[in-house]
């Protein structure tokens, strides 16, 4: 076994499709919803604004429609989902001697220059998510699933962006 | 019938069904690579298309398996959540997201998983993320008319946007995800074969190409697999669509039954006055009285609709909303029933019929107007005046406001 690449513990690319098609089905078929994951850090924002300032969350009606009732913000199937996802993602990382401490990075930028890379990206994906109402979870996949017209004109968009910049922002990752 | 109502399990039903799929989903993105950043980001510098493969199959997938579930009746595609459409503000943040992607290497659920597998920039972009959304929180009231009413179609499927038969969109869309596998096995390959070619070509970067080199199998096998089962699937539920089509039909009659039962479906004479005059609504009144009555009198500008014509009536824009009025609400229901079981969107009865909206507002006997062949010039086909509805006691409102907002509330991860 290879000792850099972590390839023989991932999956082939299309079985692993298959599996993903599987559970998001079953959540259609139980649920009656997708999956999800931005609308659940939503209500986590939401919440924070919530305990910290809540007389922000009654004046702006962003965070009033996801925190302005009388049940808690996190309660709600999104939040439970994530926490799923955190404990099968661990679970799979740790079978797989994937759950190290690390941070990725490409070969040509600093450590400190990828933190903050990190965190100017979730900003954007973070702001773009509330915009577009869902990220490739909750919309491109789940809507895309159900054929959402909205849902594929936004997963195009999401690769139409990406490819945009890719050569011109290369040196962050080759 | 599916979707179920999760909240039967009880208080604790709908967290544990909530964590269980969460952590097949985790567990799958995990499996499939994406807890790495570099895995990811490979997919847009084209030397590894995990990203494309796993995705489009997992859509494709779940497509084909609703398709299933729809054809043969276990499954009701109508009350499934379905994204609404926001095509504006869904591009612009599309293009956002993506431009985000490749500078923080992540989208929102890969973030989540690399950081449970203990990556710090998993972590990081997830910090990220949720400052983006804290900023979107405040900045949204700026762009509030762009983010709510570009390109704003409501609920909009494939099947209404082409106007074709669910197999047939779901057989297109295999068709477009095989075509997508298909270029990518291609251009990974152009991308092996070029990396080849530098490494011989200039041997000093070798090194480095070759710490680069992802592992890629060859896929022809399980991808001639995975095509035959999903179009041979979508083919035989294809052929099957039009014969089961009465079992489907049953399940949309049971539904339909129900919301006239829980009066959903029929609108008070007062709400249906304050529709008169809200200036935005596309609001389509149709009578199907006789034409000799609707000629004698009729509310301002109702259509006459020949009871035995009803299919006129599919051809109305989807998002207006369309009343029956009749001699009495038995009447309209009969209409209704067949309308909505030809699918069509937002329709109403008005409550009662037209006696009770004379009963409301009409200053005169209704006798005395039966006499007079008056159209709509009668002084009670108008929507009276605000400060009369006014006066009138509340009602309990019916009508749902199409595009704002989704059919079914809480679905997908827009929040």
């Amino acid at each position: 076994m290879n000792e850099r690449s972590d390839a023989p513990r991932t999956w082939n690319p299309y079985l692993a499709g298959v599996a993903l098609g599987v559970v998001l089905f079953t959540s259609f078929f139980v649920t009656g919803h997708g999956l999800g994951a931005s609308g659940a850090l939503a209500r986590l924002v939401t919440f924070g604004v919530d305990t910290a300032a809540p007389k922000a969350v009654d004046t702006h009606a962003f965070f009033a429609a996801l925190g302005g009732g009388a049940r808690s913000t996190l309660s709600h199937w999104l939040v439970w989902e994530v926490i799923g996802i955190l404990i099968g993602g661990f679970l799979s990382g740790l079978l797989a001697g994937r759950a190290r401490l690390a941070m990725e990075r490409g070969p040509r930028i600093r450590p400190t220059t990828r933190a903050a890379l990190a965190l100017l990206g979730g900003l954007l994906v973070g702001w773009g998510t509330q915009l577009s109402r869902g990220c490739t979870s909750g919309q491109a996949l789940s809507g895309g699933a159900v054929l959402a017209v909205g849902s594929w004109a936004f997963m195009f968009a999401v690769f139409g962006g990406a490819y945009m910049v890719a050569y011109p922002l290369r040196k962050l990752w080759r | 019938m599916a979707p179920f109502d999760v909240s039967v399990l009880g208080r604790l039903g709908e967290p544990l069904v909530s964590v269980l799929l969460g952590m097949a989903f985790g567990f799958v993105l995990e499996r499939s690579g994406f807890g790495s950043a570099k895995k990811l980001t490979s997919q847009f510098y084209l030397d590894d298309m995990t990203v494309l493969k796993v995705m489009f199959t997992a859509i494709v997938t779940a497509m084909v398996l609703v398709l299933f579930a729809t054809t043969i009746g276990i499954l009701d595609y109508d009350r499934l959540f379905v994204n609404p459409t926001y095509l504006g503000s869904g591009i612009l943040g599309g293009l956002i997201f993506g431009v985000g992607f490749v500078i923080g290497g992540f989208c929102p659920g890969t973030a989540l998983v690399a950081a449970a597998t203990l990556k710090l920039d998993g972590l990081l972009f997830v910090l990220g993320v949720l400052g983006g959304i804290f900023v979107f929180g405040y900045t949204v009231p700026e762009i509030d008319a762009f983010w709510n009413d570009s390109g704003n179609y409501g609920v909009l499927t494939l099947i209404d946007w082409l106007g074709l038969p669910m197999p047939v969109v779901v057989a297109l869309a295999v068709a477009l995800a095989f075509a997508f596998f298909a270029g990518g096995e291609w251009i990974e390959a152009w991308m092996r074969r070029k990396r080849a070619t530098d490494t011989t070509n200039a041997p000093a970067e070798g090194s480095e190409a070759a710490t680069r080199h992802t592992p890629v199998t060859r896929h022809r096998p399980i991808l001639r697999r995975l095509a035959i089962a999903l179009f041979g699937t979508t083919v035989v539920l294809g052929l099957l669509w039009h014969p089961l089509e009465s079992r489907r039909k049953g399940a949309l009659a049971a539904r339909i039954e129900e919301s006239i039962r829980l009066r959903k479906v029929q609108v008070d004479p007062r709400e249906l006055a304050d529709l008169y005059s809200e200036p935005k609504l596309a609001l389509v009144v149709l009578d199907l009285r006789s034409e000799a009555e609707y000629n004698r009198f009729h509310l301002l500008d109702a259509k006459h609709l020949d009871a035995t014509a009803l299919s006129v009536a599919t051809t109305l824009p989807p998002k207006s909303i369309k009343v029956l009025v009749a001699k009495d609400e038995a009447q309209e229901l009969a209409a209704y029933r067949h309308l909505a079981l030809a699918r069509v969107e937002n329709l109403y009865v008005l409550a009662g019929g037209m006696p009770s909206w004379m009963r409301l507002f009409s200053p005169q006997d209704v006798e005395t107007t039966r006499l007079l062949a008056l159209g709509d010039k009668h002084v009670a086909s108008r929507s009276p005046a605000h400060d009369s509805s006014s006066r009138l006691p509340a009602y309990v409102p019916t009508v749902k406001r199409p595009g704002l907002g989704s059919k079914k509330s809480g679905g997908g991860c827009g929040g």
